[in-house]
């Protein structure tokens, strides 16, 4: 899949090259070499009609019309004429037309073009006016152009008097009454046509020259007044004499006109030369031998007619008899080549080609001076391009090229799509996988592991690779690639192999790297392994090290270290940064670290407060509540989660320990049931023995202890179950308003009849109006009956026994009941202890009780929010009982 | 006399109640769980059932339950289960007494004595007497000056006397210690100390079955005392 997705993109480069390269053809037309576009919509044509083979042809027709232009300058019969006499400023003037008189000079044509190729040179010379005026000649030569002359007027008669050969004579013929000097029939006299020669003053000269340029009279003043005066005067160096074998001051006798004689034979000669330059290219680019295009200009002037062709003789008979004749051209033996004829005279036009007319008129116009009306053209191209030359090149392009055109725009778009779509679905599905659970997976190749920088380094180096290759290649075999177009040998079968070739292995190249980047993404792996990231983790840990192992000192002047040298470098930067941004700049950047520091910190202290209202929250009881962690960082993480787990244990031990003595107090429960089934059998049959009347005294006393012992077994079992259920805190206390003064009344009534038993007598003492409490009845009457109970058992017999309801001396909310008697037998243990389960004053338990009263009483008092407390002074034995007042 | 059904799984308890309750002249029928009390129960015509709660088969709150369905014999609930959330539940689903054990047999005669009574001969007295109170089994005819508790005559001091008649005419009232020593002495109670409550624990001692667990006459810790209503 993955070979056949690069294998896309190579066709896709190549149709796209074809396309490319074919759609430029690369023409080596005249002179320069040209790329000219193919046009898409010439497909369905025929190279003939296409606009390529259009643009050619009209670049030959330029060309060619050119030529004709050129060769009419510098040849005479069809062949170069060296010896043509040359009318320099007639054929300076030649498109633009003559003044009705001129001065001239005349030279063979090949003398011009020697001395355009040496150069011309010109010596500066100093001379008075007196040898001035010997150095020019006395009179200066004028032509006159003949007003009666056919060619007066018109630019035509001074470019052909310049250079076709038979009209560069010349006639000295008196005119305008000026003085003739000689006659020359160089071109045949006999076709005298009104060019008349002349020489006239100076002082006519200067009339002349005032005709061609504005002279002011001041000027002319000055020059008349300084005779005795040197004047500096360019003398052009005579290298070849005129046709008439003289130096050219010889036909001028003013300065000025010397001067613009000098210039127009100048111009003459480089013009004429760079022609003659073109004219030799010209030949050979459109020779027959080098060319598919055959042409044949014919003009006439007069009864003469000349003719420009690279025809053979025989075809350009052929042709010239057409033009002759004002045949049809399809009539010629030329007639399936593509060809032009034009007649300006005759109004013919004819071609089987795209070129309008107008283009050939536009070109003519141009060259109007040469061409004269009666002027002929015809250019054709043979069709069957025997010789290579730039219509064989484009021929060749777009045959290659356009009729494919399609197919190869259909095949690169195919290919592309068919790429793009295999690139999306491999990058969809590269690295996808199951695992060996079933899971849908990211599978990596050990590419895939390497680093991400380490990759991103190979991938970098292998395109640099392939770019130097590329250079390499490219410098090795010259290619441009930047132009690329038809015709360039170097574009053939073996560069596209390489270029396919070399997109294949780029491509696969990329998409490695590629794919292995989309992997690494899925894999949520292009940070994670990269060394940034390895670094950054490293950072970090090192910072946190550095942090938890460091001393508070470390932890709280090293960020405040930082702090402030930072502050200290941007105070720094402030102080000395000149432009007024940079100022900004580090104004807001100390601002908001400042902000991010204000922030930072106003985090931690609401983390922390956080933290001590848990804190508060689990002192006050709700040992269930948990700090919030998910917010906090660093140091109250910890102490979070340590007081978190420290709530949770202080919670679990009280779960526990609750437990425990639930688990006791069930225990003590049944067993205390199972004791009582068999006690109440006892406890009846002993009755029942009682009520037998038993005799025996002895045994009389046997059933007493019997019943006895039942008894305070019973007692017992109860206190326990009672004792077990309240300190496990398994009852439930129902609180109402208890006067306190009541209750002791109450009190003290029903033990009236135990305390007269033993002589006790109660003595009590209410110091305060209000002894209202908040207690529950039953169990404050359980309280005052153990205690009463415990007076009776082990106070001295026919004492005093003081109650005192008194409110304590430092709180006014609280009363205090105190209940003092005089203990029968030395107390022998701490005052803690008596509050003990199973703990009694006398430790060798004979006496009646359990054990249990005052650590009941003690533990009721206190599960009704009082404080119960035991003070041994001596024999005096002290109980305290402070409650809260009720509100 | 009466026939009353004793139902333990312990045969050792049941047979000495047996003979406290054949002393007193009633005919006894014996039972070892639920299931044979309610077998007993209607094959014989019984007009007290005394029932252990725990019992094997079926137990003393189911027996009770079904036999509730069809009967409203007095049942005395007698269980080692001494908790006030037992007996409450044992009151609740049908129960006229409950005795814990160990229990003083004297009490538990009285105990029986007393449901008898009332399930017999006081369910439909009817006073129309002005003078003639009745709380429960507590009776004062102030005509005579005269005091029955289940139809005993109970001797009472003259201020004796005037205490049960004053929370009795007040049902359900609760007298302070001060309240009751100035309606009866007519004198302001100074200091007022314990006679009252002397007296309240001797008219306690001679009205109620078991004074430490009255019907009648009860002590209000902290308050003051009252008659509970029956």
């Amino acid at each position: 899949m993955r070979i056949v997705q690069h294998m896309a993109l190579a066709a896709v480069t190549l149709s796209v090259f074809v396309v490319a390269i074919g759609s430029t053809v690369r023409i080596q037309g005249f002179r320069s070499v040209g790329n000219y576009m193919l046009d898409s919509s010439d497909q369905d044509k025929e190279y003939e009609e296409s606009e390529l083979f259009g643009t050619i042809f009209g670049y030959a027709v330029a060309d060619i019309i050119r030529y004709g232009v050129v060769s009419s300058q510098l040849e005479t019969d069809g062949a170069f004429d060296g010896s043509k006499i040359v009318d320099v400023t007639a054929y300076n003037y030649r498109d633009i037309g003559l003044p009705e008189q001129y001065v001239t000079a005349e030279y063979y044509l090949e003398d011009l073009l020697k001395w355009a190729n040496y150069g011309f040179e010109y010596s500066v010379t100093e001379m008075s006016k007196q040898q001035a005026d010997q150095f020019l000649s006395d009179l200066t030569r004028v032509t006159v152009i003949d007003p009666k002359s056919e060619y007066y007027n018109t630019s035509d008669a001074s470019y052909l008097k310049s250079d076709i050969g038979s009209y560069t004579f010349v006639n000295d013929v008196s005119a305008n009454q000026l003085w003739v000097e000689n006659y020359d029939d160089a071109g045949g006299a006999e076709d005298y046509d009104g060019f008349v020669e002349g020489y006239i003053s100076a002082e006519e000269a200067v009339s002349i020259r005032k005709e061609a340029e504005v002279v002011s009279e001041t000027e002319i003043a000055d020059e008349a007044e300084s005779d005795e005066a040197l004047y500096t005067h360019n003398i052009l160096v005579n290298r070849y004499k005129t046709a008439e074998g003289k130096n050219l001051e010889e036909y001028v006798s003013d300065w000025e006109l010397y001067d613009t004689l000098c210039a127009n034979v100048k111009n003459a000669a480089s013009s004429l030369s760079y022609n003659y330059n073109e004219y030799l290219e010209y030949g050979e680019y459109y020779n027959s031998e080098n060319s598919n295009v055959r042409y044949l200009i014919s003009k006439t002037v007069g009864d003469n007619t000349q003719f420009y062709s690279n025809l053979d003789q025989e075809e350009q008979s052929v042709i010239a008899d057409m033009m002759e004749e004002g045949r049809d051209i399809g009539d010629t033996m030329f007639a399936s080549d593509k060809y032009i004829y034009y007649s300006p005279a005759e109004m013919v036009y004819e071609t089987n080609t795209s070129i309008e007319e107008e283009t050939i008129r536009k070109i003519l116009q141009e060259y109007d001076y040469a061409y004269p009306e009666t002027v002929k053209i015809w250019i054709g191209v043979d069709t069957d391009y025997p010789v290579s030359d730039a219509f064989t090149q484009g021929a060749a392009g777009f045959r290659n090229y356009l009729p494919h055109f399609w197919q190869w725009i259909i095949a690169a778009a195919a290919a592309g799509v068919l790429y793009l779509l295999l690139f999306i679905y491999q990058t969809a599905i590269t690295g996808r996988d199951i695992d060996s659970d079933g899971e849908p997976c990211i599978r990596l190749n050990s590419f895939d592991r390497i680093p991400t920088e380490a990759a991103a380094l190979i991938a970098f180096g292998t395109a640099v690779l392939m770019i130097w290759v590329l250079i390499v290649v490219t410098e090795l075999t010259n290619i441009d690639i930047t132009s690329l177009s038809y015709g360039e040998s170097v574009y053939e079968q073996w560069f596209k192999i390489v270029l396919v070739a070399g997109v294949f292995v780029f491509d696969t190249a990329a998409m490695f790297f590629f794919y292995s980047l989309v992997r690494r993404i899925k894999a949520r792996d292009l940070w994670k392994n990269s060394y940034l990231c390895r670094l950054c983790r490293k950072l970090k840990a090192f910072a946190w090290k550095v942090y938890d192992n460091g001393s508070i000192v470390i932890r709280t002047w090293v960020p405040y270290g930082i702090f402030l040298l930072f502050h200290l470098l941007m105070i720094l930067i402030w102080v000395r940064a000149r432009p007024l941004g940079i100022s900004i700049a580090v104004f807001i950047l100390t601002m908001l670290v400042d902000v991010l520091v204000g922030v930072l910190i106003y985090r931690d202290a609401k983390e922390r407060q956080g933290i001590v209202e848990g804190i508060e929250t689990i002192a006050s009881g709700e040992l269930e509540h948990q700090v919030e962690t998910t917010d906090l960082h660093g140091d109250n993480l910890t102490l979070a989660c340590s007081v978190n787990s420290i709530g949770k244990g202080i919670k679990d031990a009280v779960e526990i320990s609750m437990k425990d003595e639930r688990m006791k107090a069930d225990l003590i429960t049944n067993v205390s049931h199972d004791i009582k089934t068999p006690l109440t059998s006892i406890i009846n049959y002993v009755d029942l023995i009682k009520r037998e009347q038993v005799e025996n005294e002895k045994v009389q006393s046997y059933i007493k202890v019997l019943d006895e012992k039942s008894q305070r077994l019973k007692q017992l079992t109860d206190d326990l179950v009672e004792a077990s259920k309240i300190s496990s805190g398994n009852i439930s206390l129902n609180f109402e308003r208890i006067n306190v003064t009541e209750l002791m009344n109450q009190t003290i009534g029903e033990f009236s009849e135990k305390f007269e038993q033993k002589n006790l007598t109660t003595v009590m003492n209410v110091n305060v109006r209000n002894t209202v409490i908040e207690a529950d009845s039953r169990r404050i009457w359980r309280v005052m009956e153990n205690l009463f109970n415990n007076i009776y058992k082990y106070a001295m017999e026919g004492t005093r026994v003081y109650v005192t309801i008194d409110s304590l001396p430092d709180n006014k909310e609280c009363i205090e009941i105190s209940i003092k008697n005089i203990s029968a037998s030395a107390l022998n243990c701490n005052s803690d202890e008596l509050t003990e389960r199973f703990i009694r004053g006398d430790v060798s338990r004979t006496t009646e009780g359990s054990g249990l009263g005052l650590s009941i009483a003690k533990n009721l008092t206190e599960a009704q929010k009082g404080t119960f407390e035991i003070r041994l002074d001596g024999d005096l034995f002290k109980v305290y009982l402070v409650f809260p007042l009720a509100k | 006399m009466a026939n009353i059904l004793v139902c333990d799984d312990d045969k050792e308890i049941v047979d000495a109640i047996e003979i406290y309750l054949l002393q007193e002249g009633y005919t006894i029928y014996k039972a070892y769980d639920g299931e044979q009390a309610i077998r007993v129960l209607k094959e014989q015509q019984i007009h007290l059932l005394l029932i252990d709660i725990m019992m094997p088969k079926l137990d003393g709150i189911h027996a009770t339950l079904k036999i509730r369905e069809y009967s409203s014999i007095p049942i005395i609930f007698l269980s080692a289960k001494s908790e006030d959330s037992d007996k409450i539940l044992g009151l609740n689903i049908g129960a006229d007494d409950y005795i814990t054990k160990p229990f003083n047999p004297l009490e538990l005669v009285a105990r029986v004595k007393s449901n008898l009574r009332r399930y017999t001969t006081l369910g439909n007295l009817n006073t129309e007497n002005n003078s003639l109170f009745q709380v429960g089994g507590l009776c004062i005819n102030d005509d005579t000056k005269e005091v029955t508790v289940d139809g005993e005559a109970v001797k009472l001091t003259p201020i004796e006397y005037n205490i049960l008649l004053l929370l009795v005419k007040n049902c359900g009232r609760v007298f302070s210690i001060d309240q009751i020593y100035e309606s009866i002495w007519n004198e302001e109670a100074i200091g007022a100390d314990n006679t009252v409550a002397v007296h309240i624990r001797h008219i306690r001692e001679k009205i109620e079955i078991n004074p430490k667990e009255p019907r009648y006459l009860k002590v209000v810790w902290g308050v003051g005392y009252k008659i509970e209503k029956q």
